[in-house]
């Protein structure tokens, strides 16, 4: 018991805090110069809520000015919340005494820890996509624009399709390995993976270009890498592209460019049996239906500026019973299933609707916290000037 | 605020310590839960409708595979956008053809002779002007409404109308037709070309055979007449894009020759010829904005040996179809010359280009802009 009092004295330890509260000042400099290299999200994933993170030594430094190879290995965001969570939590119980002279500060810190746990919450659960319908058509899927898969479709079923899905990391990290699984019916060796890429059209791409595709779409355009998309570069998201070779045993299949880009499926022909393989943003299948029955982009009169942006949408769930009609607007999301559907953007030419589909359990949890810390320090300071001014009276 | 520790160490009691081990305890519960490891899984869903398809493109037309079986011997059925479903009755001596043909929702071998079945939304861009282009395609002139009402023979079977031709082409050919709407909102086409002789044998059988159209379904009898919207107005369907079907029946100059070899995101290619030493068109389509205008106009800037530009503002867009992004690019050198337009329908970017020496492309530029106003834009050509 007397080791475990002593490892909480150490955790508590105001020290610990401010070497806390530095060391995440210097993670958020740190992630926040990254976006000019790297993507928002890549940057959140690889500082924020990543145990540790190599930092370049670049970073802090233009590149006109001097070049510093190079490294260092720095806490990432969720060591350092962990740390500070465990740190206050720590110290309340090293020091704790319930009562009303405290009440504001246990409600600030309450409000903290729970602001932390909140940011965990989020960070571990939260899921957003997109649903884009076309007017008149119906969607049951969520398309993650921040990561990919590999689809491969077995549609001989004629009431469903099996899909077996290869996560689009997995082809990343591959480099040239041989993907195996019995749920494929077939293997899939990465020949070339792209995080992010352009397309070459017939005429733009080189023979050699071509070649690299024996099969599919790729035999006629050609996929080139690009730069990641940068936390600078606006709403640019990445768009990966793979050369993929399918071998049955030893026999080869044919290697095939796959990207999201491609908007036509690509079929392989695996012992008589036809499947379609794809690479596309993850998708997350509902099981309710949601229809569009009109879109409107409602412009200021006599000019091109957007004053309202709006889905008329029929929302069917049969599990549910549920058939109606919604209008998504701007400020006005619909709220069905834990989901929060918002009107996030249009197709051009006004032909359907973008809706950005948010999960967030721990949704609540910010506002709570901030409503803790406002009340804990309304308290507090109250407590504390209602007696200064006691003293002065007396 | 130090000051109070080392009392209040001694005032710790079990309680907090069981609360501290319970926060423990659910912190390394949803850091468990939420290391969520990526792994190959599969999963089942109902079919989707199908995806969108190229309309010259080699990877299967508007339906991906041949209609599905009923479960009727000698019954083929297709899926419409409604509830309602069109059948047909295959002739017995007809044997199914795989093909992988844009826009072919079948296909049959009627004892040598080929016969096609295809629709497309709404009226299809009308009946003469299907009729004049398949006279196109067999090399005799275009007639006027007064010679198709002479040319058609046309019977209503139920709440089918079906309009059937037969014309001899220009090599002595004959092509048997029949244009059919069955109620399902969409024009359907039967189509054999074969030699005089075998179309004289196939003809009763092909004429009974498009009058077997017909909708089968829920929504047959809510499903409503075709609506006579403008061919450019024709809601897309089954996942089509308008662009894909104008193409399908666009009536190419006579000395455009259409590619043979094209597929996947290639959905036309024509290769021109002319005085001036020819050019060569394509209709291309990219998913959402295909990159982007400022990185796809840097490539073709590339392709000519230019360099790139770095702002859409310092693009001079040529005025060449009224809504469509235009660039004419030549080459350093004046021997390459590039017309590029580019329009967003769908979720689809297209491209259509025009490439050739200078004079070659100047020789097509009325062609292309023709090409560029029917298919992009919809125009009536």
């Amino acid at each position: 018991m007397n080791k475990l009092k002593s490892i909480l004295k150490s955790l508590s330890s105001l020290r610990l805090t401010v070497v806390l509260l530095a060391l995440s000042m210097v993670l958020i400099l740190a992630g926040t110069l990254a976006q000019t290299e790297q993507g928002v999200w890549m940057v959140v994933e690889r500082y924020f809520r990543s145990l540790y993170v190599a930092i370049p030594f670049q970073l802090f430094v233009p590149t006109k000015i001097v070049r510093i190879p190079g490294v260092f290995p720095f806490p990432g965001g969720l060591t350092l919340g962990v740390l500070l969570f465990v740190n206050l939590l720590a110290a309340h119980a090293v020091r704790f005494t319930l009562s009303w002279k405290r009440a504001g500060m246990i409600a600030t810190h309450a409000g903290v820890l729970l602001l932390l746990v909140g940011e965990f919450v989020t960070g571990a659960f939260a899921k957003e996509g997109n649903m884009t319908i076309a007017e008149g058509e119906s969607a049951n899927y969520i398309e993650d624009t921040r990561s990919c898969e590999l689809a491969v479709i077995d549609t001989s079923d004629p009431g469903d399709d099996l899909v077996v899905v290869v996560p689009a990391r997995m082809l990343g990290q591959a480099g040239g390995d041989v993907i195996t699984n019995g749920m494929l019916p077939f293997s899939v060796r990465v020949v070339e993976w792209m995080p992010n890429s352009r397309m070459l059209g017939p005429m733009q791409a080189s023979k050699g270009q071509l070649a690299k595709a024996t099969a599919g779409v790729g035999t006629q355009v050609a996929a080139a890498p690009v730069a990641v998309a940068t936390g600078v570069d606006g709403a640019d998201i990445d768009i990966p592209a793979a050369y993929v070779e399918l071998k049955r045993g030893d026999a080869s299949l044919g290697t095939y460019l796959v990207t999201p880009r491609i908007n036509v499926p690509q079929t392989v022909d695996v012992g008589g049996k036809r499947y379609e393989i794809a690479l596309r943003f993850e998708r997350g299948y509902r099981p309710y239906t949601v229809k569009l029955i009109d879109f409107k982009h409602d412009r200021f009169v006599g000019t091109e500026t957007a004053r309202n942006f709006s889905s008329l949408v029929r929302l069917t769930d049969p599990s549910e019973r549920v058939d109606r009609e919604v209008l998504i607007s701007m400020n006005n999301p619909l709220r069905y299933a834990g989901e929060t559907f918002y009107q996030a953007s249009f197709a051009p030419d006004d032909s359907g609707t973008v809706l950005q589909v948010v999960r967030n359990p721990g949704w609540l949890l910010p506002y709570v916290s901030c409503a803790l810390v406002a009340l804990g320090l309304l308290v507090h300071f109250g407590s504390r000037l209602i007696s200064s001014v006691r003293r002065k009276v007396s | 605020m130090q000051r109070g520790i080392e009392p209040t160490m001694t005032r710790m009691t079990r309680p907090q310590l069981g609360t501290l081990t319970a926060f423990a305890l659910v912190g390394v519960a949803v850091f468990g839960a939420a290391c969520d490891r990526e792994e190959i899984h599969s999963y089942r869903v109902p079919k989707s409708a199908p995806a969108p398809r190229m309309a010259g493109g080699g990877m299967g037309g508007m339906n991906p595979e041949l209609p599905a079986r009923n479960g009727a011997a000698g019954q083929d059925l297709a899926p419409s956008s409604s509830s309602a479903t069109v059948v047909w009755d295959v002739p017995p001596a007809w044997k199914t053809v795989q093909s992988n043909q844009p826009m072919r929702i079948a296909t049959y071998d009627a004892s040598g002779a080929e016969v096609t079945v295809t629709a497309f939304p709404g009226p299809a861009g009308g009946t003469l002007a299907n009729v004049n282009r398949w006279r196109g395609q067999i090399g005799i002139g275009e007639i006027g409404e007064a010679e198709l009402a002479s040319l058609l023979t046309t019977t209503r079977v139920n709440s089918t109308e079906v309009s059937t031709l037969a014309m001899t082409g220009g090599q002595g050919q004959v092509m048997l037709g029949a244009i059919i709407t069955p109620g399902d909102g969409k024009t359907w086409f039967v189509k054999s070309t074969t030699d005089a002789t075998a179309a004289a044998a196939l003809r009763p059988t092909f004429d009974a055979f498009a009058k077997t159209f017909r909708v089968e379904g829920a929504g047959a009898q809510a499903s409503a007449p075709p609506v006579s919207v403008p061919a450019q107005q024709a809601p897309s369907q089954q996942g089509m894009n308008p662009i894909e079907g104008r193409l399908a029946h666009y009536a190419a100059p006579t000395n455009w020759a259409s590619e043979a070899q094209t597929g996947g995101i290639v959905a036309a290619a024509f290769t021109a010829t002319n005085a001036a030493g020819g050019a060569r068109i394509t209709a291309t389509s990219l998913a959402n904005d295909g990159g982007g205008d400022l990185a796809n106009i840097n490539r073709w800037r590339g392709q000519l040996g230019l360099a790139d530009i770095p702002a859409l503002s310092q693009v001079q867009f040529a005025d060449l179809v009224p809504g469509v992004k235009v660039v004419d690019l030549a080459n350093p050198a004046g021997t390459d010359r590039m017309i590029a337009a580019f329009v967003t329908v769908d979720r689809s970017t297209w491209f259509f280009k025009l490439r050739g020496s200078v004079a070659g492309v100047e020789a097509e530029r009325a062609h292309f802009a023709a090409f560029v106003r029917t298919v992009a834009m919809g125009a009536a050509q």
